[in-house]
């Protein structure tokens, strides 16, 4: 998942920044003005949108309103030191998903974060189940047959992306887009390597496929046994 | 609780009753006169019918009282005698009046016996006794009469009655309509009451009502209470978006605090990670630290201002103050490999507390130097003008644009966010200086060129000003849209 912080305190967003990359092992974008945020959302890469109200520039409710006028659906979490009714109602309004006054419980905002992207993917359990194959996005464990799989954070990264889009097709590049930040070297043959790692380790006693590729397209989550056959 | 309506129809009143009395009493003042001068016409009348009744017995040559030709009320009393002291005659009823009488011919006296009021006359008259003689013998004849008054009394006392009684009707009458009138005189102090009233610390409206403008004893009153009010919401609205800016600023420190802590909690880490972040915490706290005392100095000074206590100022000497910030500060520019250049005059005697100066010297210098690139000459400069004391710091940074100008001077206002984050700007430095300078009525201007340096001047008085005048503090126009 890759999360886009829009915020202009400087202390403020490493924070957040350095729980979501810890925490659930977000990608996380700083800007640090509402134009470049703005700008930045426009590549559509991110999972999900973190604004702070007050910025230099471009205010967030206007940021807020050009994101969504441009039909963009990527969830939007506001930051805000305003508890006023009428401004939530405003940004309700606006389009944004979620909100949090200042000062914040970093527990509760990472829960939030996460509650707000299994929503904008059409779950609503934190735990994935997909035939024998169980992900739990709060422990951040993946189970197969109630056996833990030992997995490393990019191959949990991967697996999470592919359940949480469980009938789309995704390219390399789109993985590359949303597994990593902008602070990072890309190249697609390393998920290449570990979509191989991951393949390895999930059939690691052979039940068929967990995800199938489409050669020059990409990958799929295999949510039926007999899908591969067919 | 007392009304100043009843207060006013109770000073009416009371002066109607005054009148009343007046006119009541020189009515029947009037009225007795009149009635006693014909009462004494009529006793005078009488008198001369008994003197009439005196005839002469011819065969004698005696005057005899001739009672049968008398015929007159039978309460009166007379008493006829003759000048040689006989008595001649006299009504039934005769008693000797008491004896202070005075029975000079001619006046009118009074006396009371048995508790009735009588008021007499003495006439005087004379006969001849042999009317066919010449000369012929005359014989003076004395008349004393006297008649109870009973009846003017009467009727003076009816006519008082009816008086006091009509007059107090008309009294009644004209309270009841001064009541009304005063009440409804008083109806545009209710009005203007009302709208007063209806003020609260959400609306600030106040109208005053047509009624009260345009009355002369009231258009003062909803003047001044309209001009107070502005002054008021005026103050109040700056003081609501100074709460409302230091929440914001105060929150969010408390975030990063928090948060910063919470993150450290989140998972377990080695001592030299724990010991990291909480020397960052601390380094947060500080900041926070900064941050309030700042916010409580600027409170500080606009208090001054409200206070406008200038003029009771000593005048003291600036320039030590400065110079001694200017010597805090040149390690700070030491450090950012800065040039400290400063051209003091001496003498510099000003009004401006030597705390002032160092809180202005300090912010102004530590600004230029924060905006400063390294290698860079930041220059500090005090002259003596006149009345004035000319204070400039200028720097050779990266300048302001010029957009932002009409902006440096308000609260929590920074100019470049990831500049102040790496100096750690309050955004309350240059809002400091500004109250500071506006409270001695001084002036502070800042010119910019981008990319080549940016200077700050500030004008203050040096010696005492007849007259101060102060206009407000604390520009509270911050760019819209900055909310958050």
């Amino acid at each position: 998942m890759r999360i886009l912080l829009i915020e202009d305190e400087h202390r403020v967003a490493e924070i957040i920044a350095s729980a979501l990359r810890e925490g659930p092992r977000y990608a996380v974008d700083i800007a640090t003005d509402g134009r470049t945020g703005s700008n930045l959302a426009q590549d559509g890469v991110y999972d999900l949108i973190v604004l702070d109200l007050m910025l230099p520039g471009l205010n967030g409710l206007d940021v807020l309103r050009s994101i969504r006028s441009r039909g963009d659906r990527t969830p939007v979490l506001i930051l805000t030191a305003r508890a006023e009714k009428e401004s939530v109602i405003e940004l309700l309004n606006a389009g944004a998903d979620d909100y949090l006054g200042k000062p914040y419980d970093l527990g509760e905002l990472i829960a939030r974060i996460k509650a707000l992207i299994r929503r904008g993917k059409g779950a609503a359990s934190p735990v994935f189940t997909v035939r024998d194959l169980e992900l739990n996005t709060l422990e951040m464990t993946v189970k197969r047959s109630g056996n833990l799989v030992d997995l490393s954070p990019m191959e949990y990264r991967i697996l999470e992306y592919l359940i949480h889009n469980p009938r789309a097709v995704i390219s390399k590049q789109q993985l590359l887009e949303h597994l990593y930040d902008y602070n990072w070297e890309r190249h697609s043959n390393v998920i290449e390597a570990h979509i191989s790692n991951l393949r390895r380790k999930l059939n690691a006693e052979s039940d068929g496929s967990y995800i199938m590729t489409l050669r020059g397209r990409g990958y799929r989550l295999v949510q039926f046994k007999n899908e591969m056959e067919q | 609780m007392r009304s100043l309506t009843h207060r006013l129809v109770v000073v009416v009143l009371l002066s109607e009753l005054l009148l009343t009395i007046t006119v009541t009493a020189i009515n029947l003042g009037y009225e007795r006169s009149q009635r006693y001068k014909a009462f004494d016409v009529m006793l005078r009348g009488r008198a001369a019918s008994v003197l009439g009744a005196v005839e002469v017995d011819e065969q004698k040559e005696v005057p005899v009282l001739n009672t049968k030709a008398i015929d007159l009320p039978q309460s009166d009393r007379y008493n006829v005698y003759l000048d040689s002291g006989e008595q001649l005659g006299h009504s039934p009823n005769w008693v000797e009046p008491p004896a202070n009488i005075i029975l000079d011919r001619g006046q009118i006296g009074r006396f009371r016996a048995e508790y009735v009021h009588y008021r007499y006359i003495t006439i005087q008259g004379s006969r001849k006794l042999d009317p066919d003689n010449a000369p012929s013998r005359t014989v003076g004849v004395i008349v004393f009469y006297a008649s109870p008054t009973t009846s003017v009394r009467d009727a003076l006392l009816h006519a008082g009655e009816f008086l006091i009684g009509a007059n107090f009707l008309v009294l009644a009458l004209s309270a009841l309509l001064a009541a009304t009138l005063v009440r409804r005189g008083m109806q545009p102090l209710q009005q203007l009451a009302i709208a007063a009233g209806s003020i609260t610390a959400t609306s600030w409206t106040f109208d005053p009502p047509q009624s009260a403008r345009s009355l002369k004893e009231l258009s003062g009153l909803a003047h001044a209470l309209e001009t107070t009010l502005l002054g008021l919401e005026r103050s109040f609205r700056q003081q609501q978006h100074f709460i409302h800016d230091a929440a914001h600023e105060l929150k969010t420190a408390v975030t990063i605090i928090k948060s910063s802590l919470q993150l450290l909690i989140y998972q377990p880490r080695t001592a030299e990670e724990y010991r990291a972040g909480v020397e960052t915490s601390l380094i947060d706290c500080g900041r926070m630290e900064d941050l309030v005392q700042k916010m409580l100095t600027l409170a500080r000074v606009e208090q001054l201002v409200t206070a406008g206590q200038i003029n009771d100022r000593p005048t003291v000497e600036a320039g030590e103050a400065i110079s001694q910030a200017i010597e805090h500060l040149r390690s700070v520019a030491d450090l950012h490999s800065l040039q400290l250049e400063t051209q003091l005059a001496d003498n510099l005697t000003t009004l401006v507390s030597p705390d002032h100066w160092d809180t202005l010297a300090t912010n102004l210098i530590l600004n230029a130097i924060q905006h400063s690139q390294p290698g860079g000459t930041v220059t500090v400069s005090c002259q003596i003008n006149q009345d004035t004391i000319l204070f400039t710091v200028s720097d050779s940074g990266s300048g302001i644009p010029s957009d932002s100008i009409p902006y440096v001077f308000d609260r929590f206002y920074r100019g470049d966010p990831s500049r102040a984050r790496t100096t750690g700007g309050t955004g309350l430095g240059l809002a400091i200086c500004k109250a500071i300078v506006d409270s001695y009525a001084g002036k502070i201007q800042i010119e910019s060129v981008l990319g080549q340096g940016t200077k700050v001047s500030v004008t203050l008085p040096s010696q005492s000003r007849p007259t101060l005048h102060s206009n407000g503090i604390g520009q509270s126009a911050r760019r819209e849209g900055e909310e958050g």
